[in-house]
C-alpha cells in the first residue's frame, strides 16, 4: 500500500464543519489538509454595529461547549477598552464559572470521545455496555460542571448572566455550598481518572513544540495573564497581533494562525501544564508526580491524562472559591463607556481564546476580532498527522485510520461531533 | 476509577417523578430549529400545572440527568431528514433506536440521540420517552419559524396532549386535565 488517500468526510454541524486529507504516495506523505469552517468569521462581522454589552451573549454562541470562554474573552476585552478591571470576588465568580465549563468540557471529552480510542470501543455507547459504572459516574462528574454553570450563570449552555463589568445577578454563598459536597466527591473521580487514563497505552510519538499559553502572576491560567511561550515568549494579551497573525490557506475557510518568524504552534491543556505546572493546586501537582507526569509532556495522545489533571485542579479551584466566598456589594463594577480598542483573552478548554475590539464612542462595536484555539492549532495537527502517517506509515489500514482519528482528537477539536468520520481510501 | 462508588444526588419523590415532563429542544436563533421551544411553550400555556416543562439546548448529559427526574418523558426537537417540511416524526424510544443526526438539535458532540441511546445502555431509560421531530424548512441563522412548521403545530399538540393521558393512564399522575 504505497499508496493511499485517508479522508475524513466533511462535516456540517452548527459550530463548525471539517475535513481531513491525508495522501501517502510512493510510501511517503505527499499532502495533509485539516480544513476547518469556523464561524467566527461570520461573528466577526455581524458584531459590527452591535452595542459592546451584546458581544457576550453573541459570541457565547460560537460554541455550546465553551461558552463562558467566549463570555470572558469579550468582557474582558471590553473592560480594557473602558480602563477598568474586575477583582475580588467577581473575579473569583468568574473563574468559578470558568472551571464549571473546564470540568463539563474535560470529563467529556476524556470518557465520551478520547477514552474509547485509547480502549478499542467504537464509541461511548460500546463503552457505556462493557463499563456501565463507569460512564455513570463519568456522566455525574460532568455533571457537577453543569451545576456550577447554572448556580452562576442561570443555565449550562449559553449562560445569560454575565456582563461586562460583572455579573447580572451574584449568587449568595447559601446556593454555593450545596455544590461542596458534589465537587469533593468529584475531585476524588477525577483522581482515579486521572490514575486511570495514565494506564492507557500511548504511541511513542513526541514532537518538538511551541507551546503557548496565558500565565498569570499567582495562578493556573484561565482568565487573562499574559501568553508565554517555551521559547522565551512573554507578552501582553494587547501585544498578541504583533507576534501572531492568521493566513488564509487554499484549502480552509478558517484561518491559520502561526507564530510570526516561527510558524506552528500548540495551544490548549498540554501548553497550559508545561508552563504552569508550578501553579496547580497541591492535589493536582501531587497527583502528577506520583503519576510520572511532568513538563515538558511532548507526547500529544498524553492531552488526555493532562486534561484529567485539569479536570482534577478545576474541581480542586472550584472548592477553594466557593470557601473563600463573600457575596460582593455589587454584581458589576462601574464603568465609563468610552470609544477605545480592547484586548481579551482567556484559556478555553481547548486553547487561548483571543478577543479584539475597536469601539465607538457609544459603544457601538466598530471592528471586532476572534481567533479561537481550533484555529491556532490547526498547523500543529496538520504538522502532528504528517510526523505520524510517516512513522506509522506501514500500519495496516484499519489501525492507521483508527489512530489518525484518534491524533485528531487529542486536540479536542470543535469538528469532532462523530466517532466515525474517517475514511480510508487506496489510491 | 471506583466503580461501585455511588453518589447521592438528590432524588425526586414519588410525586414529582409521575408528572409527566415535556421537553423542548432547539435554537430560537436557528429559525426552525426553535420549533421545539415554540411548542412546549405553548403546550405550558393549554396544559398549565398538569405537565413539566423544561426547555433544553440539547446537550446530552443535561437531558439525561433531566428526565432520570420523571416517568414519562416527552421530547420535541427539530429534524432534518430530507421529508416534507412540518412533516411530524413520533419516535417511540422503547421501541425504536434512534439513527445519529436524526434530531437536529444538538451540542456538537454529544447530543440527544446519544443520550438517548447512552440512557438505553445504562438501563436508564425512562418508563416513557416519546420523541417528537418536527421537520425543518430551513435552519439558517435567524428567528422566526417557518409557515410549514407552524402549520404542523396544532396537530401536534394534540397528538402530544393525546400521548400524555395514554402514556401517563393509571400513572400517580392524578389530576391530570387535559
Amino acid at each position: 500500500m504505497k499508496n493511499r488517500i485517508i479522508k475524513v468526510d466533511q462535516l456540517a454541524r452548527v459550530e463548525g464543519e471539517g475535513s481531513l486529507f491525508v495522501k501517502i504516495a510512493d510510501g511517503k506523505v505527499a499532502d495533509v489538509k485539516l480544513k476547518i469552517y469556523e464561524p467566527p468569521r461570520f461573528f466577526e462581522a455581524f458584531l459590527r454595529g452591535r452595542s459592546y454589552a451584546e458581544a457576550p451573549d453573541i459570541t457565547a454562541r460560537i460554541c455550546g461547549i465553551c461558552p463562558i470562554a467566549y463570555q470572558m474573552s469579550s468582557v474582558t476585552a471590553m473592560e480594557d477598552a473602558f480602563g477598568v478591571e474586575v477583582t475580588g470576588q467577581l473575579a473569583a465568580l468568574r473563574r468559578l464559572i470558568y472551571c464549571g465549563e473546564w470540568i463539563e468540557s474535560h470529563v467529556l471529552h476524556m470518557y465520551m470521545l478520547h477514552a474509547p480510542d485509547f480502549l478499542g470501543y467504537e464509541d461511548a455507547l460500546q463503552l457505556a455496555k462493557d463499563k456501565p459504572e463507569l460512564v455513570k459516574t463519568a456522566l455525574q462528574m460532568k455533571k457537577i460542571g453543569n451545576d456550577v454553570m447554572i448556580v452562576i450563570g442561570g443555565r449550562e449552555i449559553h449562560p445569560i448572566n454575565v456582563r461586562v463589568g460583572g455579573f447580572y445577578r451574584v449568587p449568595a454563598k447559601s446556593e454555593l455550598t450545596p455544590l461542596l459536597d458534589r465537587l469533593k466527591w468529584a475531585r476524588d473521580q477525577a483522581i482515579e481518572t486521572a490514575k486511570l487514563v495514565n494506564t492507557f497505552e500511548f504511541p511513542p510519538f513526541e514532537l518538538e513544540y511551541e507551546f503557548v499559553s496565558l500565565r498569570s502572576p499567582d495562578e493556573y491560567p484561565i482568565i487573562g495573564g499574559r501568553f508565554v511561550s517555551n521559547s522565551g515568549l512573554d507578552i501582553a494579551i494587547r501585544e498578541y497581533e504583533f507576534h501572531f497573525e492568521e493566513r488564509h490557506v487554499h484549502h480552509s475557510h478558517a484561518l491559520h494562525s502561526i507564530e510570526k518568524g516561527k510558524g506552528a504552534y500548540h495551544v490548549g491543556p498540554l501548553a497550559r501544564f508545561n508552563l504552569n505546572f508550578d501553579f496547580l493546586s497541591p492535589i493536582a501537582k501531587q497527583v502528577a508526580n506520583e503519576i510520572g507526569l511532568r513538563p515538558m509532556v511532548k507526547n500529544p495522545f498524553k492531552s488526555i491524562v493532562v486534561r484529567a489533571i485539569e479536570t482534577i485542579y478545576a474541581y480542586d479551584e472550584a472548592i477553594r472559591i466557593i470557601e473563600q466566598y463573600e457575596e460582593p456589594e455589587s454584581p458589576t463594577v462601574h464603568y465609563e463607556v468610552q470609544a477605545g480598542i480592547g484586548f481579551g483573552a482567556s484559556e478555553a478548554p481547548r486553547g487561548t481564546l483571543y478577543h479584539r475590539y475597536r469601539l465607538g464612542s457609544d459603544g457601538t462595536i466598530l471592528d471586532a476580532k476572534i481567533v479561537p484555539p481550533t484555529a491556532q492549532n490547526q498547523p500543529t495537527i496538520e504538522n502532528d498527522l504528517r510526523q505520524f502517517v510517516t512513522a506509522n506509515i506501514d500500519l495496516p489500514r484499519e489501525a492507521l485510520t483508527w489512530k489518525v482519528e484518534q491524533a485528531v482528537r487529542n486536540y479536542d477539536p470543535c469538528i469532532s461531533c462523530a466517532t466515525h468520520f474517517v475514511r480510508l481510501e487506496i489510491d | 476509577m471506583n466503580e461501585g462508588t455511588k453518589f447521592s444526588e438528590k432524588k425526586p419523590r414519588n410525586g414529582e417523578l409521575a408528572v409527566p415532563l415535556v421537553i423542548g429542544i432547539g435554537n430560537e436563533m436557528r429559525t426552525d430549529d426553535g420549533v421545539g421551544l415554540y411548542v412546549v411553550r405553548h403546550l405550558g400555556a393549554r396544559l398549565a400545572n398538569s405537565v413539566r416543562i423544561a426547555e433544553q439546548s440539547g446537550e446530552g448529559t443535561a437531558l439525561i440527568s433531566l428526565w432520570r427526574t420523571a416517568h414519562h418523558v416527552f421530547v420535541i426537537d427539530a429534524v432534518v431528514s430530507g421529508c416534507q417540511p412540518g412533516t411530524v416524526h413520533c419516535v417511540n424510544a422503547h421501541t425504536t433506536r434512534l439513527q445519529k443526526g436524526f434530531l437536529r438539535s444538538s451540542s456538537h458532540l454529544f447530543g440527544v440521540c446519544e443520550a438517548i441511546e447512552l440512557s438505553r445502555e445504562l438501563n436508564e431509560l425512562p418508563r416513557t420517552l416519546m420523541v417528537y421531530g418536527i421537520e425543518a424548512e430551513s435552519i439558517e441563522l435567524g428567528v422566526g419559524l417557518s409557515e410549514s412548521v407552524v402549520r404542523s403545530v396544532p396537530d401536534l399538540l394534540h397528538r402530544i396532549e393525546h400521548d400524555i393521558e395514554v402514556f401517563t393512564l393509571g400513572s400517580e399522575s392524578h389530576g391530570l386535565r387535559l
